[in-house]
């Protein structure tokens, strides 16, 4: 479905994504993990538009998205949940659905809010509230459930469990295996690389703008650099 | 009534007026700002420009013997219409290229704007006053001793509508909402699908054709325009914006009313020559106590 060849950007003259190249095959869950400033959320912004390609191709479904603006990229149901959930917040819980659903009608809107809402009870408790107001987690969830409402076909996700509470980190990752089950294939980014691997179907580890290693989930959680660089063990 | 409460509703209704003019300029300064937080010093060149394609088009629907009301109708959507694709290349030749640069480069670029166009209309048009093609009758409605003239009436009238359009269009509309999203992240509103670019040229359209409208209505109220009328409008209108919170639609109006109204008192009561005096003390004295403006809740804010 997407394969990425060879991606470079830049900012200025630093490199910060130096030819990444890799797979995301329909229906599957691809993960890449890696530390802070490894390029993982540049990639993510590459994919949707928001940072220059320098180099290499995007190829979405034979396409290449390299260079097309954000909201075509959408339109082609290429969806971003970015880093920091970015909810709008002055702006209601079905306000910033309805934005979700920007690039789609009205009546299909509301119908995929009603899912969004049976998704997300407590969403649909707080619809008329302002989306600022809401908790870190909730917040997260009308995150995830705007991305949603643009009916993506591949879901890009940036840190979704980054700041929350073990408890909510584990029902994030369980909506997230829903959202899997329906169809929607998921790029995910995570520094909860446990959590990430457990329910991957491919695993990609990023270093300082390079694809260190690939492999299943269950290689890269047996391998010893990685255990030892991101799931804290000695 | 008692005389002096006469006076004061009379400066009142007169203030309104002109108040209304300012609001309906200070709505493009601060919707262009809160969108691509741009101070848009082109702006008041822009409401002249209104101004003069308005009194031009007045003059000619005349000449073709179109009768008066109608000529005036069709001249207010003509200034508006033509006044916002100037507006809208304005933003796409001068601003738009330079957006990611520095945030002094588009500011500079539309000082310099402001001088074109400027030169612009003083080159094609002449330094002289443009005198508005027909008198309007200077009667009104009056209760009382306070006299509301048809004009006075007609500016109100129109002004309120447009407000209460945009106010609409801005809270229930796909795009009005897409505007709200780009003020509050622009990045993540270009991640839900919204056409940025798309979004910024319908935001100066709108804010042209209503500084064209205010061009229109003071060129009628007034009776004349000349090349150098956006300046000083522009500068109060900047002032309005400010003082209701930059940025903020409702402030916009509300900040063009109050200006409009204090200035009025101030030149009934203390003489004409103190009215910019007393309107930009009122500004400095609500900067001191509320930086971020009347309604605006909190300064810009950035992550």
């Amino acid at each position: 479905m997407l394969k990425v060849e060879g991606l470079r950007v830049a900012y200025g003259r630093l490199e910060v994504l130096q030819g990444i190249t890799l797979e995301v095959p329909e229906g599957k869950v691809v993960t890449l993990v890696g530390a802070n400033g490894a390029g993982k959320s540049t990639t993510l912004m590459a994919l949707s538009g928001l940072r220059r390609v320098t180099g290499g191709r995007i190829l979405f479904e034979g396409e290449d998205l390299a260079g097309l603006p954000p909201h075509e990229i959408v339109a082609r149901g290429v969806v971003q949940v970015p880093e920091g959930r970015r909810v709008f917040a002055r702006m209601s819980v079905h306000e910033n659905l309805l934005m979700g659903a920007f690039l789609r009608g009205r009546r299909d809107a509301a119908r995929d809010a009603d899912h969004v809402f049976s998704l997300f009870p407590v969403l649909a408790e707080r619809r008329s509230q302002r989306a600022g107001t809401l908790s870190g987690g909730e917040q997260q969830m009308l995150a995830i459930g705007r991305a949603l409402m643009a009916r993506p076909r591949l879901l890009l996700l940036d840190e979704p469990s980054l700041g929350l509470a073990p408890t909510l980190v584990a029902q994030i990752f369980e909506i997230l295996r829903a959202i899997h089950a329906e169809g929607v294939t998921l790029l995910l980014v995570e520094q909860n690389v446990h959590q990430a691997l457990s329910m991957a179907d491919d695993g990609y580890v990023l270093q300082a703008g390079r694809i260190a290693l690939h492999g299943a989930p269950a290689e890269l959680l047996a391998n010893d650099e990685v255990r030892r660089a991101y799931l804290g063990e000695s | 009534m008692s005389v002096g409460g006469a006076q004061f509703a009379q400066q009142v209704v007169n203030g309104l007026a002109v108040g209304s003019v300012y609001a309906l300029i200070a709505l493009g300064y601060t919707m262009v700002y809160g969108i691509i937080e741009l101070i848009n010093f082109a702006h008041g060149e822009i409401y002249m420009i209104g101004a003069y394609i308005g009194t031009l088009a007045v003059a000619g629907l005349l000449a073709l013997g179109v009768p008066l009301l109608p000529a005036l109708g069709a001249a207010l959507l003509a200034a508006a219409a033509l006044t916002s694709l100037y507006g809208a290349a304005t933003e796409r030749l001068a601003y738009r290229p330079l957006r990611g640069s520095s945030r002094l480069a588009p500011l500079i670029s539309a000082l310099g704007m402001s001088i074109f166009f400027q030169q612009f209309v003083l080159l094609s048009q002449g330094a002289k006053d443009k005198i508005f093609p027909v008198e309007i009758s200077s009667g009104g409605f009056s209760a009382g001793a306070v006299k509301v003239s048809y004009i006075q009436t007609a500016i109100l009238a129109v002004a309120a509508c447009l407000m209460v359009a945009l106010d609409q269009f801005v809270r229930r509309t796909r795009m009005g909402r897409a505007m709200r999203c780009m003020a509050q992240d622009p990045v993540m509103a270009s991640l839900v699908g919204v056409p940025v670019h798309g979004v910024v040229s319908l935001t100066f359209l709108i804010g042209s054709a209503m500084a064209a409208v205010a061009g229109f209505l003071i060129a009628l109220y007034y009776g004349k325009v000349n090349y150098l009328v956006g300046y000083i409008a522009g500068l109060k209108a900047f002032v309005a914006a400010v003082l209701g919170g930059i940025g903020n639609i409702p402030g916009a109006m509300l900040g063009g009313l109050l200006l409009g109204v204090v200035e009025s008192l101030a030149a009934g009561y203390i003489g004409g020559e103190y009215k910019d005096v007393v309107a930009f003390a009122i500004l400095v004295v609500v900067l001191i106590v509320r930086p971020a403006g009347l309604l605006g809740a909190r300064l810009p804010e950035k992550v």
